[in-house]
């Protein structure tokens, strides 16, 4: 490969060679160290490949063993620039462009980020943006260490990070803290009571740690105190001697209603799409938007949807091009009422998504109370939902004031 | 001529060919002994010979010091061709060695 390069580079001819004894000149070749290469019989003589400058010593071999030579093809690099001597521009171009290409390749022009699933593409692509490591930064600017440490103390959920950059692309692997850490910590330094968080009737507590003030059946109003995280010591006189203070922790669920509410018209517009439908195109770059000068929307009652493509080379480097997509789909409005059926069919759907939303937070759903009634517009779907839930929610203790004395000795007790 | 038959046919070795191979000298350096490498069936390499005798696209006779070697096949090329050595491709059948 190296040497058919350089032999292209210095340049051969491929010639024939006919005469009276041609294996002799052959063998005056070698002797005189020509290099002969793809040596081929033919009807009256060889043909070969020979360089250049091999060339220019045959004429003595020539003229002492009576051959004739005659140049078939010239091949290589010499052949190609005196070919081509009048396009120096064409040359200048090549080089420019090798310049050029050597240049760019100085750049970052991709971004890989792998290992994220709490911080997004976006978010990590904006931090590389806010430290001017983005897209088109020069590679010698970024040091990757410093930039690892940034994203480090940045985001506390990111525990290791390691940057490279090969070629023009820069790989950013992270891995992250997946431990959800902000509940402890909340609970770490305050003192908090459980409240309330609805209107209901607790049916269940289970209490870890804390005062429990109510018990199953006792109902209660959102921000009734359920759990004190106040704990109060007694001597033997039933006197309150002094508090100790611990973040309540209980599992307390209530029976809670669900007032539902409903409205059905009766009267409503239908829209129902006819099988014209057409496209439109715009461009949007930087700032400035190219509208096809040529379209106007031929329907007076649509529905339009758009869909918006930005323009990007590799999986995330997205240039500030937006190509936007109108359909124009025509449509036929139709002023129509529900019947009966239809109203019960529409009202049970929408109840059923509502307890299907409820069920999908955990809510156990142990009663449904909705009754249709007609009104003079439509219909009015009405009731209470009763459920089983937790109605747990935290605030803070309220410190009762004692002396600080006590509160020592008090420590020094535990 | 004789003195090549003689020692081609392996009859009693000359005296310089004695001292070789007791000394152990390289024998194609000593002797111009050419050298053959054969790869596979589509490949041969020869050294120290004296010259291209015949060359068609079915066979090739090469000159050495003590005999010809005429290599017979089918679509026979030389690969390139110096004072030192050649390579041929294309499919060998046959060596042979002739005095």
């Amino acid at each position: 490969m190296l040497l058919s390069l350089m032999k292209y580079a210095k340049g051969y001819v491929y010639v024939r060679i006919t005469g009276y004894a041609p294996e002799r000149f052959l063998n005056l070749c070698g002797n005189r160290d020509i290099l002969i290469w793809n040596l081929l019989p033919c009807e009256d003589g060889y043909e070969f490949c020979i360089s250049v400058a091999g060339f220019r010593q045959l004429k003595p071999i020539l003229k002492k063993t009576r051959t004739k030579v005659r140049i078939l093809r010239r091949v290589g690099a010499p052949f190609l620039t005196f070919r081509y001597r009048k396009r120096k521009l064409f040359g200048v171009g090549l080089l420019f462009f090798g310049m050029l290409l050597y240049y760019l390749s100085g750049f970052i022009w991709n971004i890989e980020i792998n290992g994220n699933s709490y911080l997004s593409n976006e978010v990590i692509l904006d931090f590389l943006k806010d430290e001017a490591c983005t897209f088109g930064t020069k590679k010698s600017d970024i040091n990757c260490q410093v930039l690892e440490e940034a994203l480090r103390s940045r985001y506390s959920e990111v525990i290791w990070t390691s940057i490279k950059i090969y070629g023009t692309k820069m790989t950013v692997d992270i891995q992250e803290n997946l431990l959800p850490e902000e509940q402890y910590e909340k609970q770490d330094d305050a003192v908090y009571d459980i409240v309330a968080a609805k209107d209901g009737v607790v049916t269940e507590i289970i209490t870890r740690s804390g005062t429990p003030l109510v018990t199953a059946g006792t109902e209660v109003k959102k921000g009734d105190l359920l759990v004190s995280g106040c704990v109060e010591i007694k001597n033997d006189a039933d006197e309150v001697v002094e508090y100790l203070y611990h973040s309540s922790d209980a599992d307390i669920v209530g029976k809670v209603v669900y007032p539902y509410h409903d409205v059905i018209k009766k009267e409503y517009i239908a829209t129902t799409p006819t099988e014209k439908s057409c496209k439109d195109y715009t461009l949007l770059i930087g700032e400035i938007t190219f509208k096809n000068p040529f379209f106007h929307n031929p329907y007076e009652e649509y529905r339009m949807t758009t869909d918006t493509y930005q323009v990007h080379v590799t999986d995330n480097f997205y240039l500030p091009i937006w190509v936007t997509r109108y359909n124009y789909q025509e449509v036929k409005k139709q002023q129509k009422s529900h019947s009966e059926k239809e109203i019960r069919q529409i009202a049970s759907k929408n109840l059923m998504n509502y307890l299907q939303d409820l069920e999908e937070k955990g809510i156990q759903i142990i009663g449904k109370n909705v009754i249709i009634k007609r009104t003079d517009k439509g219909y009015l779907a009405s009731g209470t939902i009763e459920v089983y839930e937790s109605i747990v929610s935290y605030q803070p203790t309220e410190i009762r004031n004692i002396t600080s004395e006590e509160r020592q000795n008090a420590d020094e007790s535990d | 001529m004789k003195r090549n038959d003689s020692n081609a046919r392996g009859h009693a070795p000359t005296l310089r060919e004695k001292m070789v191979t007791n000394l152990e000298l390289p024998k194609d350096l000593m002797l111009g002994a050419s050298v053959l490498t054969v790869t596979g069936r589509g490949e041969a390499l020869i050294s120290n010979y004296k010259g291209i005798l015949e060359y068609k696209d079915s066979f090739i006779r090469v000159q050495t010091k003590n005999c010809r070697i005429q290599i017979s096949g089918a679509h026979l090329v030389i690969d390139y061709y110096t004072n030192e050595e050649m390579k041929i491709t294309g499919f060998i059948e046959s060596i042979q060695y002739e005095t």
